[in-house]
This record gives C-alpha cells, sequence and structure tokens, in this order.
C-alpha cells in the first residue's frame, strides 16, 4: 500500500477504504453528505452532471471533490446503477467526537446492478440476477446466479459455446469471473457484454474454488451432503457458487442467511429457447427492445410483483417433463370452475398484497424499513383470509392443510414436492399450505409497530405502542410533560400557600419553580426555618 | 421556603428553586426523547432478530402467493381470450386446430375497437398438424400473407403449453418438445458488423447442430441474403438436411418457388401457402395457410400497396416477365438492368404505326430504301 502519512487523517482514512474498492465509487459520508473525491468525484460528475469542487490540499495535491446530500441518496444510486456502475456506501459508525481524529467509518454495503434490495431501485416486475461464471480447465464453464431477494441459488454447467445462450436464458444484471481467465475467454465476454450493455466485475481467481463453494452450499442448506438436490456432481458450477457466495456477502456486508435452496439448471431438463428464439418470438421484449406489445406483456395480469416475476421466470424455462405443466394445468382448471370462479375471488383479494419476497429478504439482511413491515403484516393476513378461497378439492388434501395450519414446520429445509397425481389439483393444496406462516410472526408484527411509522427508524415513531414498557415511560414522559408540571405546580401551591407560584422551564437552566420576591416571606412559617 | 427548596437563582423580583422531585423529572424528560429513539432502534433490531427464524416460512408463503397469482393471470387470460387446455401425447406431434397468435390477435382486436363498425378486421385461424408423416411445412406465398406470423403463432402455441398455461385455438395435442429453434430474418447484428448473411448462416448452422426430431425449427427465408442461385441452393440444402438427418419438426418459408418441388422427393414434407385474392392490379391478402403451393408470390403488388414509384413497378414487371420467359425457355442470363420497353399501354407508336403500314412484299429497292430512311427519322 502506498504510503499515506503526508495526508490529513481524514484523507488517510479514505485512502484506505478506498483501497478496499478500487473498481467501485465509494460514497464517503461526511455528516449530511456522501461525498466522492478525486477520480470518483470527476466520474460522478460526469455522470450525474452535479457539481465538481476543491477543498485545500492533501500530500500537496488538491482536494478534488463532488457529494450529494445524504436524503437524496436514493435517486443518485438509481441513476448510476442504470448506467451499470456499482456504489459502495460508506458510512459514520463510531460516535462523533468519541476519540480523537475522524470518526469512525466502515462500508457497510455495496449496491452493484445484480444484488439489488432495495424496492426504490429495483423494477417490481424483474428479477434482478447476479451470474458467476468460472471457466473451467476443459472447454466448459461452470454457472452460479442468484438473485439476493430470492433464497435460491441456481447452478448449470455448459459448454463455451453455450455461454451466450445461457447468459440470455438467465437475463443477469450483472456478471461477475476470474482474474484469471483465458484473455480470449475474457475478450469474448466483454464482447459480448458490452453488446448487451451488461456490466461484469472480476473477482479474485482464489474465490472461485470448487471445494469451498461445495462447503458453502452445504451451509446454506444445512444439509450434509448435495444429493438430495441432485447437485454433487456439477463441480464446475460449486467453484462459480464460492465467488457468487463471497461477491453477495461483500456487497451486502453480510452472509446471505435466507438462501436455503440449491436448484440445478440442466441442458436436458429444460425446453431449449436459443437467444434468437427469444428475440424472434418477441417473448419478453419486442424486436425494437420495447416491452409492449410482447407475448409476456398479454400474459402479465398478475396482480402482484412477485407474480410477474414468476410468471416470466415460466415463460422463460419451460421443463421438457410435462409433470409440472399438467399440474399447472389441473391448477388453472379448477381455478376456473363455472360454479366457484376462485380465480376472481383470489384476484381480488390479492390485490394490493405487499411484496412478502422482497421484504423478507430484507428482513433477513436487516435492511428492512418500518413500513415494509406493516406491509409484510398485512400480506400475512390476507394469507390467512386468501387460504380458505384457494380450491383444494379432495378431502385429504383439506385435511393435510389443516394440519399445516395447526403446527407449521418453521425450518424444514425444502418445501415438499407435491404429490404425482395430475387429477386433483395438488399445486393448489401446496400452494394453500405454504400460505399459512406461523400466526406469532402476524401477531408480533402488529404488535411491535405503529400503523403508520415514520420511514426511517433513526426518525423515531416506529415501534407500537404498548410493546416496550421503558419506551411507553419515555413516551409518556414526553406526552405528558404538561400535565404533570401543571399538577406539581398545584401541588406545591398547596403546600406553600402561594399562589403565583409558578413551575417553569428555560434552555438554560431548565425546570425551576419560581416564586416572586415579595411572596417570599408570605410563605407558611413552618417551612420557612428550613431554607439554607 | 419549604425544606426541600434548593435556591438556583435570585432575580431581582424573584426566586427560583429546583426540588428533588422536580430534578428528577428535568433529568427523565430531558433525556426522554433521546433515549426513546434509542430504545426504539434497539427493539427494531430486537424485532429483526426475532422475525429471522419467520424467514423460511416466509420465503416459502412469497412462493406460493407468487405462483397463485400467476396461476390465477393465466386461468383469467385463458377466459378472456378464449384460449383453451392443450393435450399432451407420448407420440411425437404438433397439432393444433384454429390456432392464433395471441399478440397480433390482440393488437387487431384494439384497432377493431377505435374503428368500431369500420372494416373489422379479425385475426384469421389456422390449423397446423405436424407428426411423423408431415414434419415439414415448405410454406410459399406473398409477403405480408402472414408466412412469419403463422409460423410465429405455432412456437408460441407450443411454448405456452409447455409452461402449463392454456393455447390461443380449440384444441391442440402435443408431443414431447425438446426445444424451439428459429431463424427468421430482420434484425441485423450491426453492433457485431457481421453482415446479414453471415448471421443469417451462422444462426441456420446452429440449428442443424442443435436442433433433433423433437425440436420445432422456424425457417423464415433462409438464403435470401446471398445470390439467388447461391440463395437457393443453400436453401434447398438445409431444407434437405433438416428433414433426412435432423427430421425435426419444421416450418420452412421460402419465397423460392423452386422448392415447392421438394415435397415431391421429401415423403415426409408437405406444401401449404399462404392465401392472397387479385382484384384487378391490387390484392387482398387472406392470411389463410392452404395446402399446396402458391401460385404466385404478388411482390409487386405488395410493392405498389407501400407506395413504390409507379416507373420502378413498370421496371419490375417488365424484368418479371422476361424473367419468366426466360426460365420457360431455359435461358441461362435475362439483363435485369436492360430498360424496360416505352409504355406499351398507350397504344402503337408513330413508328410502329409506319412500320405496319409497310408490307415488304411489295416494295421495290428503291422504295426499301425511301422507308428506311422515313423509319430512321421518325426515331
Amino acid at each position: 500500500m502506498r504510503d499515506l502519512s503526508g495526508h490529513t487523517p481524514m484523507m488517510q482514512q479514505y485512502l484506505g477504504l478506498k483501497a478496499d474498492h478500487p473498481e467501485t465509487l465509494l460514497f464517503y459520508r461526511m455528516g449530511d453528505f456522501y461525498e466522492l473525491f478525486f477520480a470518483d468525484a470527476e466520474k460522478v460528475t460526469r455522470l450525474l452532471d452535479i457539481t465538481l469542487t476543491q477543498r485545500g490540499q492533501s500530500n500537496g495535491e488538491p482536494v478534488v471533490m463532488a457529494g450529494v446530500p445524504f436524503h437524496s441518496l436514493e435517486t443518485y444510486l438509481s441513476r448510476l446503477i442504470k448506467l451499470g456502475e456499482s456504489v459502495a456506501i460508506c458510512e459514520q459508525v463510531g460516535d462523533v467526537g468519541a476519540s480523537k481524529g475522524p470518526v469512525e467509518r466502515k462500508v457497510v454495503r455495496v449496491v452493484t446492478p445484480g444484488t439489488l434490495t432495495d424496492s426504490a431501485l429495483l423494477s417490481e416486475k424483474t428479477e434482478a440476477y447476479v451470474l458467476a461464471i468460472h471457466q473451467s480447465d476443459r472447454a466448459g464453464c461452470g454457472l452460479a446466479w442468484l438473485s439476493v431477494t430470492q433464497g435460491l441459488v441456481h447452478l448449470a454447467e455448459c459448454d463455451t459455446s453455450e455461454l451466450p445462450n445461457w447468459i440470455a436464458r438467465v437475463a443477469p444484471s450483472e456478471i461477475i469471473y476470474s482474474a484469471e481467465v483465458s484473455p480470449a475467454f475474457e475478450q469474448q465476454l466483454k464482447n459480448f457484454c458490452s453488446n448487451l450493455g451488461l456490466p461484469a466485475q472480476v473477482r479474485p481467481a482464489f474465490q472461485f474454488d470448487a471445494a469451498l463453494g461445495g462447503r458453502k452450499l452445504l451451509e446454506h442448506l444445512q444439509a450434509a451432503s448435495l444429493n438430495a438436490w441432485n447437485a454433487q456432481d456439477v463441480v464446475q458450477a460449486h467453484a462459480a457458487a464460492a465467488a457468487l457466495l463471497a461477491y453477495a456477502e461483500h456487497t451486502q456486508g453480510r452472509a446471505l442467511t435466507h438462501v436455503h435452496g440449491v436448484y440445478v439448471a440442466r441442458n436436458d431438463a429444460l425446453i431449449d429457447l436459443p437467444l434468437t428464439t427469444r428475440r424472434n418470438l418477441e417473448l419478453t421484449q419486442t424486436l425494437r427492445g420495447e416491452d409492449s406489445p410482447t407475448l409476456f406483456s398479454l400474459l402479465d395480469t398478475c396482480m402482484t410483483g412477485m407474480g410477474s416475476r414468476q410468471l416470466k421466470n415460466w415463460l422463460l424455462s419451460p421443463e421438457r417433463d410435462r409433470t409440472q405443466a399438467m399440474h399447472r394445468l389441473a391448477a388453472i382448471g379448477a381455478l376456473q370452475d363455472n360454479r366457484t370462479q376462485s380465480y376472481k375471488v383470489l384476484r381480488d383479494a390479492l390485490k394490493g398484497s405487499g411484496d412478502v419476497q422482497r421484504i423478507s429478504a430484507r428482513v433477513s439482511l436487516r435492511q428492512v424499513r418500518p413500513r415494509e413491515l406493516v406491509s409484510l403484516g398485512q400480506a400475512l393476513q390476507k394469507a390467512l383470509r386468501i387460504q380458505p378461497l384457494i380450491p383444494t378439492f379432495s378431502a385429504s388434501a383439506k385435511r393435510e392443510t389443516e394440519h399445516s395450519a395447526a403446527c407449521p414446520p418453521l425450518a424444514s429445509p425444502a418445501p415438499p414436492l407435491p404429490p404425482q397425481s395430475a387429477l386433483s389439483p395438488s399445486l393448489l393444496v401446496q400452494i394453500a399450505q405454504h400460505m399459512c406462516v406461523p400466526p406469532e410472526c402476524g401477531a408480533l408484527l402488529e404488535r411491535a409497530l405503529l400503523p403508520e411509522p415514520a420511514v426511517l427508524v433513526r426518525d423515531g415513531g416506529v415501534i407500537g405502542h404498548g410493546y416496550d414498557a421503558d419506551l411507553d415511560e419515555l413516551r409518556a414522559i414526553q406526552n405528558n410533560c404538561d400535565g404533570f408540571l401543571l399538577e406539581l405546580e398545584a401541588r406545591e401551591r398547596e403546600r406553600t400557600g402561594i399562589a403565583n407560584l409558578r413551575v417553569q422551564f428555560n434552555k438554560v437552566h431548565g425546570f425551576y419553580i419560581e416564586v416572586t420576591q415579595g411572596q417570599i416571606d408570605k410563605c407558611r412559617p413552618t417551612t420557612r426555618a428550613a431554607i439554607p | 421556603m419549604p425544606a426541600d427548596y434548593t435556591r438556583r437563582h435570585t432575580l431581582k423580583n424573584a426566586e427560583r428553586f429546583i426540588t428533588p422531585e422536580l430534578k428528577a423529572f428535568e433529568d427523565k424528560a430531558l433525556s426522554a426523547q433521546e433515549r426513546a429513539l434509542a430504545r426504539e432502534k434497539f427493539l427494531f433490531e430486537q424485532l429483526l432478530d426475532t422475525l429471522q427464524q419467520f424467514v423460511p416460512a416466509l420465503t416459502r408463503l412469497a412462493q406460493a402467493v407468487a405462483t397463485l397469482d400467476a396461476l390465477c393471470a393465466l386461468a383469467e387470460r385463458s377466459l378472456t381470450l378464449g384460449w383453451c387446455a392443450p393435450e399432451f401425447v407420448k407420440t411425437p406431434c404438433i397439432e393444433i386446430e384454429q390456432g392464433r397468435h395471441p399478440v397480433v390477435e390482440a393488437r387487431l382486436a384494439e384497432t377493431h375497437g377505435v374503428v368500431a363498425g369500420g372494416a373489422a378486421k379479425t385475426f384469421i385461424a389456422n390449423d397446423t398438424r405436424l407428426g411423423h408423416l408431415h414434419r415439414m411445412q415448405v410454406i410459399t406465398g406473398p409477403n405480408m400473407g402472414g408466412k412469419s406470423t403463422y409460423m410465429r403463432q405455432v412456437a408460441i402455441i407450443v411454448l405456452l403449453a409447455s409452461i402449463g398455461s392454456h393455447v390461443p385455438a380449440t384444441a391442440c395435442r402435443l408431443g414431447p418438445i425438446d426445444a424451439i429453434h428459429t431463424r427468421i430474418g430482420a434484425a441485423d447484428d450491426l453492433a457485431n458488423a457481421q453482415s446479414t448473411f453471415m448471421l443469417e448462416m451462422t444462426e441456420a448452422a446452429q440449428i442443424l447442430h442443435a436442433a433433433t426430431p423433437h425440436s420445432l425449427v422456424l425457417m423464415d427465408e433462409i438464403g435470401r441474403g446471398t445470390s439467388t442461385f447461391d440463395g437457393l441452393a443453400l436453401a434447398s440444402g438445409i431444407a434437405t438436411h433438416l428433414h433426412d438427418k435432423t427430421q425435426a419438426f419444421t416450418l420452412f418459408a421460402t419465397h423460392y418457388f423452386e422448392l415447392t418441388e421438394f415435397p415431391a422427393n421429401h415423403r415426409a414434407a408437405v406444401n401449404v401457402h399462404v392465401s392472397a385474392a387479385e382484384s384487378g392490379a391490387s390484392i387482398v391478402f387472406l392470411h389463410e395457410i392452404q395446402p399446396g403451393p402458391a401460385s404466385r408470390s404478388y411482390g409487386i403488388q405488395v410493392a405498389r400497396l407501400a407506395g413504390m414509384p409507379s416507373a420502378v413497378l413498370s421496371h419490375a414487371r417488365h424484368a418479371l416477365a422476361s424473367l419468366e420467359a426466360g426460365a420457360d425457355a431455359s435461358k441461362v442470363q435475362v439483363d435485369l438492368f436492360a430498360p424496360p420497353p416505352l409504355q406499351d399501354d398507350v397504344g402503337p407508336s408513330p413508328l410502329q404505326a409506319k412500320l405496319a403500314e409497310i408490307d415488304p412484299d411489295k416494295l421495290s429497292p428503291r422504295d426499301a430504301l425511301d422507308a428506311l430512311y422515313q423509319l430512321k427519322k421518325l426515331l
């Protein structure tokens, strides 16, 4: 590392943090602003059209800087992310004035196009995936991808020649690859990415470690073997998964505790839809690159963003095996049933449901906002109302549902597979089972939060009344100040017999009892002697 | 004053006191706000801790809601747009009755809504029957006649069925499918600086390598990017490969009439064409797939609809006539760039009239020479 001793203490701290994020714009929190320095400042000035300023000198160089106010961070972030940039957010974590020198700062998260969790930055109808590509010694590639807001790691292996089709299938928002891929491979990948406007990040080669990836996956699955997921043999993909999880953890600044699933996408399991087919059939984009009119825009009348994302996923990854399609057809048939027309009732009930998927991911990443939790609570209530509306015909299915409602499985590793019967809408039975979340969760949310909490926890006004005795008392003090003082005043007037005694407050002296000079002597004699 | 009064401050005409009770209240009140904020932060973090145990259940709930929502959307679409449930069978086949292209149909319905009562255009549904007897359709007919729409609709119906959705048709039987390949012209890949033809051939080659007897292959106007004979030769080569080797379900749209001969020598291929009706020099597209080869391609009529200048159309008609005559007489080359004859519909020219008057049998050599001079002047 360069010698930083010539710099001011604050610039030393900045440069130290920046050294860990050389490729990323570093937003350095200073009071009410996020500041960028030197090359970052120049870049962001160009990209966002904000003012470049200069303040003082450090180590003989002028300090070039540009800043954005903290409350409009999101706006600037979303613009930078759309341009394919990544941003490291560095916050003040120490107490101001607690120590000598600059307050302690830490990069708390890195916002990149493929690892977004913030609802303000994400498209409601599209999943943002980050895809890790590992070039193996043979002519193959290992792939691993995930959406940070989902709890599922996807794995796949393919020939290098098939890579473009896989990238098209996954449609990632960002790609990562090892620093030690072959130059030809890197060149191809770069060309391909720049044509698609897809940001690509280079990651250290040691992170692409198959053994490490296997171990990490087992940790997430809390299992002893990947056999149950049929994922033990895709070793190249394990290497990609190692780098993928490391990158995701790096961006979120914590482990992804909500990742509990692995899915191996096999070439021979899906109906092959090459890039050209997706384009020519205008599945999700017109030939001109617009979102509508396309097959997806015609199909997508979903009531929630979760539904839209699910439907898009179905459309782009149809399975060769017909079992899944037959389950869905059976379910659609049951939903359409003339007598009940469940689909209408259910769609009405689904309307306005919060994005449980993204909110629960943000819960485990501890990035969730108070209002999101309120809407999560509402979604849970909705789910309880929806559950009995789902047409599950067979009596045994009913019993199962009731059973699961009575004792919900808290930590089952993987959802049970639908029973292999195409006649009963077993998919709907499964859905009905999962509609039930332990009631204490909803109850807790309802109790813990105000119905309309503040936007940010730091503003206060988030936690519900009656949830915590200490908080209630503190709030009571603020609210009942006046009442207490009036009561005290009355008591003291009574005690001293001074009718114009006043209890008052000012900023310099705090609270006090004021008695005019003329009245001092009128105080009841019994107490007079006690004055020191 | 009472014993618990402590003097804080003396003013000119007042004394200020504090009592232990008031002091305690002061401490509490002044820090209450700060402490409440800190307490809220703490409680929120604690809440997040408690919620962690519910995350797996919440994830399953999210999955359930997403699936239910998507299924309900498909159920709604199916009823609103009049779709039917497909049927899966083990034998390889793609059988569609009255199939429609859902997106084009929806667009037509929209425009129909706008010009309500006007010339209503409804989507013309078509049947498709591909099985072990007929694996390939050679589709001919006018441009704009709906070849592309027809081919795409088959692919979209196959895809929709495969995801478990209902499909825009009155009936659909579907065997196993492992891929949907398409080679459809249009987008030049300018960014890659690949020529149209190179791209066309690259994509076609990929399809020939990848397709299997369970794949659906759409080939639209393959060979268009190069010279006529090259293109024709390649197109027939590709068609033969798809028919003999790959044996994929193939919809092969082509503008080469020569390829309508293809099914004669290839048992699993059939000719179909999109129909059009000529009314005078104009043309009406019926968008209907009919058995047999197309009789003409109506390219010039389409150009007329597109507003091509009449001089160009006239040139083209002439060139077409000589091409067709040339083809009949097996002549090798036709000069496409020869000027067209002068307008033939304005009656005989003075030169022609004069020439018509001459009876060579009755001319003396001297008269003949005179006539030649006169004719020369008329030029």
